[in-house]
């Protein structure tokens, strides 16, 4: 159930072959080198300097002229492969598949399709030291220019036959143990409600109280409905005492101030019973518990209700 | 002989230059592929927020069309250019008529994140079609590799 997160390092690891050490080593660097090659020669603790002139001009990539002589050779190995097909086709056949999988290739290609004790043995490697891409562009650099003043520099990518290049792996989230907590409630939760709800019809005591039968959402709808009609009637009923009662008891009175009297009756009325319509209309939002597995339903603020209501005492319970 | 000896030098240096790009373009590749996915992580995220809007039902795999749905033609696709021998690819509008709104499968007033969703995940197409031309290039990177090896046990028995 482990995530794997993104990529948050995209460079490639580069661990440098036998011939690419012992050519590093042998070779009189100066001072100003990028840091992997200076811990690579230098040892652990080299530090680069901060003057870094990255103003080299990059020829590092494929000129025009570059590619012209990569058609050419195309060409001219397809003749030849040509020639050969038609002499010795077997012997042809063999002879791209070594072309295909060549031994010097796997830096190519591992990286992809490590088998798990190669992954092993790279894990261990964890502290062995790599190079970038930047100190490949860097290392060509240097080869060619050296190579322009001694002949016998070997090629980079002879330096490089051998070499393991790891591709960064994505980092496993583990899952968050609170989380883990939470779902393992919810999913015991819901398997309780599925066995009350397949047990429900051998409990004697919760034959009684069927929840989601239509007859008692009705009674629910209905006693919800009778609280909102007692507040309307007791308004009424408030409104009509300042209107006539009032009247009644101190004879002839002005029609406007007998509306007035009976808007504000009205009025302190509505504020009382709202407050315990509110209250009541609140009571009504139960949670049934989710964990109960027998016996009649419970709710979750059962407890705190009751406290609640024989505190205060109020009048309009059922 | 001279001339030979020039010639391996020549393919050498492009040998190097050859393995210098495969590095880079490796690097490249995970760089969009890395862009895909932080693209359609956002674009799943509104999805999943205007699925929260509009509910579950409405958002949902039951709204998509099935086989035997009208046809409609795609909004977006590629075109191939030839680039330094390389097909490349490219995005394009489509003018075909019968284009569908995705949009509309979910309703017509759908909520601001599903627009977003929308854009972005358009976008991810450019991403994914940047991600298949440095497959392409890293693909033919390695042939010329071979063959330029090849090449060159070939100069030098």
């Amino acid at each position: 159930m482990d995530l794997k997160g993104s990529l948050v390092d995209t460079n490639l690891r580069i661990y440098p072959s036998y011939k690419l050490k012992i050519f590093l080593e042998n070779e009189k660097l100066g001072d100003d080198l990028p840091v992997n090659i200076g811990k690579l020669t230098k040892g652990e603790t080299y530090k680069p300097k901060q003057n870094k002139s990255d103003s080299k001009p990059s020829n590092i990539y494929l000129n025009e002229n570059d590619i012209k002589t990569i058609n050419t050779i195309k060409d001219k190995i397809k003749v030849k492969d040509v020639n050969n097909s038609e002499h010795d086709n077997p012997d042809q056949q063999g002879n791209e598949k070594s072309v295909e999988h060549p031994p010097d290739k796997d830096e190519k290609k591992d990286s992809s399709e490590v088998s798990d004790d190669v992954k092993a043995e790279i894990f261990e490697k964890e502290n062995v030291l790599f190079l970038t891409t930047s100190d490949i562009d860097w290392l060509y650099n240097y080869i060619k220019e050296r190579r322009s003043k001694h002949d016998d520099i070997p090629y980079l990518h002879e330096l490089l036959e051998g070499s393991n290049i790891e591709l960064p792996k994505n980092e496993v989230i583990k899952r968050n143990p609170v989380l883990e907590a939470r779902c393992v409630k919810l999913r015991a939760q819901q398997e309780a409600r599925e066995y009350r709800k397949m047990t429900k019809g051998v409990d004697n005591v919760r034959l009684r109280f069927p929840e989601d039968s239509i007859s008692y959402q009705l009674k629910q709808m209905n006693r919800q409905l009778i609280a909102i009609g007692q507040f309307i009637i007791s308004i009424f009923a408030g409104f009509l005492f300042g209107f006539r009662g009032v009247e009644w008891m101190v004879g002839n009175l002005d029609f406007g101030f007998r509306l007035l009297l009976g808007v504000m009756c009205a009025l302190i009325i509505a504020l009382a019973e709202i407050y315990f319509l509110a209250k009541k209309l609140n009571e009504e939002l139960n949670v049934p518990k989710t964990t109960q597995i027998g016996g009649p339903p419970t709710f979750v603020n059962d407890r705190f209700n009751a406290n609640k209501i024989s505190k205060h005492d109020k009048p309009h319970q059922d | 002989m001279q001339s030979d000896k020039e010639e391996y030098r020549s393919v050498c240096d492009i040998l190097d230059k050859l393995i210098v790009k495969q590095i880079h373009l490796m690097e490249e590749k995970m760089c969009s592929e890395l862009n895909i996915e932080s693209c359609i992580n956002n674009g799943s995220i509104h999805l999943a927020k205007s699925r929260y809007i509009m509910g579950q039902n409405s958002v949902s795999t039951s709204k998509l069309p099935v086989e035997n749905s009208p046809e409609f033609s795609a909004s977006t696709i590629c075109e191939g250019i030839e680039e330094d021998g390389l097909t490349q690819f490219k995005v394009a509008e489509s003018n075909a008529e019968n284009t569908v709104n995705p949009l509309h499968w979910f309703g017509i007033l759908v909520p601001q994140n599903m627009h977003k969703a929308k854009n972005i995940f358009q976008n991810s197409i450019n991403f994914v079609v940047e991600c298949v031309n440095i497959q392409v290039q890293l693909i033919e990177n390695v042939k010329n590799i071979v063959i330029l090896k090849k090449y060159k046990s070939m100069l030098n028995p």
